[in-house]
């Protein structure tokens, strides 16, 4: 089929669509590499290495950041095992109340960000539970166990579950079949959620903002800071996460590539 | 399920890595935490009484543009002096954006008697004030602050705080206002200039009730320091209209900083201080004293109770009152300093800047009552954050 | 054996009972809290009372969220089908540019929004340059700078599931559709969006949903003019005063989109709308 004008317009326009999207990734590369006259990156002066050749000037960046890496590792822990478990009964078994558990699971993904974050708050007041650390990582398994359960079950309906009955038969016991057959069938399911979990955990600034307490997470940090200065060391920390991601993406390509060739 | 199954897979492709990206970074970034311990062993006895915290530390909260290099405090040459003399390390955190957001933040821990893992916090006095009468301010112990005989006599004695038992200024706050002379096409004097029509859209005003109230009650004659609450209501509804017609575009705290710097923002109510660092990068701001005055308060050091290193917070206190520190840190961060002897310490310009000599009349906002607070800050909230 | 069928029993209910506890108490209770809050300090007057108070604000929201959403089927729909119909060996690339962007920290993109949008910025000064705008207009503090921004943040939330869609359409019926209707415009018309609506459906949700809920955009990006609900929201939530107001406005945000999304769950069975 040959190409039409319309059609030739429609990918021009496609074009646009890509530029758009990374017209503020260009600005954040670019800026990562400027030498600002004031304690504001927001007007291009000189470039230079300087903001690369110190990412860890401002401690409060360095120290939120590490803050913000643990609370996504407990999070996502807990997120993914409290997660896959409900995935696999809502798979697995029948039951009643099915599908209201459904409804519910997929309900804090309809809800606004500052709901969630505000009413969660109001508890926590409640309660008397001082924000922080603590309040934060609830937070966040909150919103990432729905991810959670909703990747993985979408990710092992269909499975052949006799497998386990054969184990079980074969004389395993039950943990032995969780671990040596259950558990490898559903980790490509479970790693990919977890993934996205830590990612979502790392990035979520507005329920956080809502929650959190004397130490900010690296998102709340740059906007605390945004009031004093928004340093070239920000656009290093978000282009080095971009590039390692750019990497990592394009590995994982080529390994699907390999193993699909393989195949 | 279909195709939003597929287009979670999608994103996770996406995001998934870019969950592992993070990961990685962890490792690395996690081995170069220790290094900022320095200065362990220097007069170590005097700071040890901290029961609960680390008693080589102290954290201190403030409010933006308070220290020099705000931005990262720990190059600050007050924050590096102090802790070269004392061995103990100032986790200095810039980031109170306002008494009543702090108020509310803080309060429940602070009823329950609970610390809230700071030692110093900077508040205004009316907050200050407040938290004296609800009993959460520790009392200093006089003699690890010898340097307190420094504070200048107009400050010694607020109604609030007799013989400054509880609270040393950090700084005196001026609000007043900044404006581009070339953006605004003419040169400011009153208060009542922000009004002019050709700054439609323009202007940016504090949401820190007293200061802004303060100048338009200023501008329509009535008296802030006396004034009832129906005086104060007037400049309220003033606010109201001008947000209502489109001539004032913000009402923020802190972050006005941002669009005055970017010139989106032409004229604004303001903080002398922040003025005069925002001048290093924008020359063209000029900063007025209305004709009709400029409002005058105190943002106060206070230590609150649970504090885990009280002693190093005092010691702090005692290193800022000294006039040798004082006279280059409020040269730099351009607030009038509280501290006798400051000014002798700057340099030949710094004595003859306006924002460290205001000029004109000066007017402090009369200390409410807590029912007269409330409603005064329902009103100012509804004009303001509808 | 029968120990086994006993096992299936309470099995399932073990499983989703320390998930289903973290859900009801961190997500049901407080949304009870939050309309319990609410109804503090004046009952149902202060629902009457934030319809009147912020009858802008909320129109404003709902405006901003769908134009955003209508902004990003625009720009979203066409690059989805040009990767889905023309990608060919390289649409896992192109999937991957439109997933790269939000590797950056959202606010830090929004940012760079600001650097390039501000009054003495590139793009004003271009569009002064060439007389399209005037000396004192701007785009900071207007609606399209907030517009165009929600559009942004949410376009790959919009992109990703139409793809999916278009993918799955069997080739066969486009060609099909060439035979019964001979032009491009007509198979497309009658049978490449008809399938495709699913993931249009799946993507205005995902688009709209957050962009109702933002406040990011509109503060940095935006003046008083241009605030949301998500900003009234958090500018007042640290004020114990205000709390009961702001739970109304949050559950009148709620229900809105809450509605929305039944709505669109009637058309595509519940199972289907996330």
């Amino acid at each position: 089929m040959k190409l039409g004008w319309g059609s030739r317009l429609l990918s021009v326009w496609a074009g646009v669509a890509l530029l758009f999207l990374f017209t503020p990734i260009f600005v954040i590369v670019a800026f990562s590499f400027n030498k600002p006259l004031s304690t504001y990156n927001y007007l291009w002066h000189k470039f230079s290495f300087d903001a690369w050749a110190h990412p860890f000037r401002y401690s409060q960046l360095k120290d939120a950041f590490l803050l913000s890496l643990r609370v996504a590792l407990l999070a996502t822990f807990i997120s993914v095992v409290l997660g896959t478990a409900m995935a696999l009964a809502l798979v697995k078994y029948r039951f009643r109340g099915k599908g209201l558990i459904n409804t519910l699971l997929v309900l804090p993904l309809t809800m606004p960000e500052v709901v969630l974050g505000f009413s969660l708050l109001t508890v926590f007041v409640a309660i008397n539970w001082d924000r922080g650390f603590r309040t934060v990582v609830v937070a966040h398994v909150m919103f990432c166990m729905s991810y959670v359960a909703t990747t993985v079950k979408a990710r092992i309906r269909g499975f052949d579950w006799r497998l386990e009955d054969a184990a079980a038969d074969l004389g395993a016991d039950p943990w032995r079949t969780f671990t040596k057959v259950t558990f490898p069938l559903i980790l490509p399911g479970v790693a990919a959620a977890a993934l996205l979990c830590f990612a979502l955990s790392l990035d979520d600034f507005i329920i956080t903002y809502l929650n959190s307490g004397l130490k900010p997470t690296f998102p709340v940090a740059v906007w605390t800071l945004k009031r004093a200065a928004v340093p070239p060391q920000i656009n290093v920390f978000a282009t080095s996460v971009l590039v390692v991601g750019v990497t990592l993406a394009l590995g994982g390509m080529a390994l699907q590539r390999r193993s699909a060739r393989a195949a | 399920m279909s195709y939003t199954s597929l287009t979670r897979r999608q994103l996770l492709a996406g995001f998934g890595a870019a969950g592992a990206v993070t990961l990685l970074g962890a490792c690395g970034a996690s081995k170069s935490k220790s290094i900022s311990t320095k200065g362990v062993s220097a007069n170590g006895g005097s700071a040890g009484s901290g029961s609960a915290g680390d008693a080589k530390k102290i954290t201190m909260l403030n409010w933006v543009l308070y220290i020099e290099n705000d931005a990262d405090p720990s190059k600050s040459p007050t924050i590096r002096s102090f802790t070269d003399a004392t061995g103990i390390r100032v986790d200095y955190r810039p980031e109170i954006d306002g008494n009543d957001t702090f108020y509310t933040k803080y309060e429940p821990q602070l009823s329950k008697g609970k610390g809230i893992g700071a030692d110093i916090v900077v508040l205004t006095a009316w907050m200050a004030a407040r938290m004296i009468a609800k009993g959460f301010a520790l009392p200093f112990t006089e003699s690890h602050i010898p340097n307190k005989a420094n504070l200048l006599p107009d400050f010694a004695n607020p109604p609030w705080d007799p013989g400054r038992k509880f609270t040393l200024p950090w700084a005196t706050v001026l609000a007043g206002i900044a404006y581009y002379p070339d953006k605004c096409g003419f040169e400011l004097k009153s208060v009542n200039d922000l009004f002019d029509p050709r700054l439609k859209n323009r202007v940016t005003v504090l949401d820190e009730m007293r200061d802004t109230v303060g100048l338009l009650m200023l501008a329509q004659g009535l008296d802030p320091a006396s004034g009832s609450i129906d005086d104060m209501k007037k400049a309220v509804a003033q606010i109201r209209t001008a947000r209502g017609n489109g001539q004032i575009r913000k009402v923020t705290g802190n972050s006005y900083t941002e669009d005055l710097r970017l010139r989106d923002t032409w004229a604004s109510i303001a903080w002398a201080g922040d003025a005069a660092q925002l001048q290093h990068d924008n020359p063209d701001l000029r900063w007025l004293f209305p004709a009709e005055g400029t409002m005058r308060s105190t943002d106060n050091a206070m230590i609150l109770l649970g504090a885990p290193n009280q002693v190093g917070a005092e010691l702090f206190l005692n290193h800022v009152y000294d006039p040798k520190v004082a006279g280059p840190l409020y040269e730099k961060i351009q607030y009038p300093s509280p501290v006798k002897g400051a000014l002798a310490n700057m340099s030949a310009a710094a004595k003859s800047s306006p924002f460290l000599n205001p000029t004109g009349k000066l007017v402090e906002f009369r200390i409410l009552s807590a029912n007269e607070d409330d409603e005064l800050s329902k009103a100012f909230a509804e004009a303001t954050q509808q | 054996m029968d120990g086994r069928i006993a096992r299936r029993g309470w099995v399932p209910y073990a499983l989703l009972a320390p998930g289903l506890a973290w859900l009801v108490l961190f997500f049901v209770v407080p949304l009870f809290s939050l309309g319990r809050k609410s109804l503090e300090r004046g009952g149902l007057h202060n629902y009457s009372k934030v319809f009147s108070d912020n009858a802008a604000v909320i129109g404003r929201t709902f405006l901003y969220a769908l134009a955003a959403t209508m902004g990003a089927l625009v720009l979203g729909y066409p690059l989805a089908y040009v990767i889905a119909t023309r990608g060919g060996r390289a649409k896992n690339l192109l999937l991957a540019l439109v997933v790269l962007p939000f590797f950056t920290t959202y606010l830090i993109r929004t940012i760079a929004w600001k650097v390039l949008l501000f009054g003495d910025g590139p793009v004003v000064r271009f569009l002064r340059f060439t007389h399209v705008f005037g000396r004192n207009s701007e785009l900071l503090g207007t609606h399209w700078a907030v517009i165009g921004a929600l559009t942004y943040n949410f376009l790959p939330f919009m992109v990703l599931p139409i793809y999916v869609s278009l993918e799955k359409i069997d080739p066969r019926l486009l060609e099909a559709g060439i035979d019964l209707y001979a032009t491009p415009i007509a198979t497309f018309r009658r049978v490449t969006l008809p399938l495709s609506m699913p993931g249009v459906f799946a993507g205005s949700l995902l688009t709209f949903i957050p962009a109702a809920g933002d406040f990011v955009n509109a503060e940095l990006l935006g003046s008083d003019g241009q605030r949301m609900i998500g900003n009234i929201i958090a500018k007042n939530f640290e004020k114990d005063v205000f709390r009961p107001k702001i739970s109304a406005l949050s559950f009148v945000l709620m229900v809105v989109i809450l509605s929305g999304v039944l709505l669109y769950a009637r058309f595509l069975g519940t199972e289907d709308v996330i």
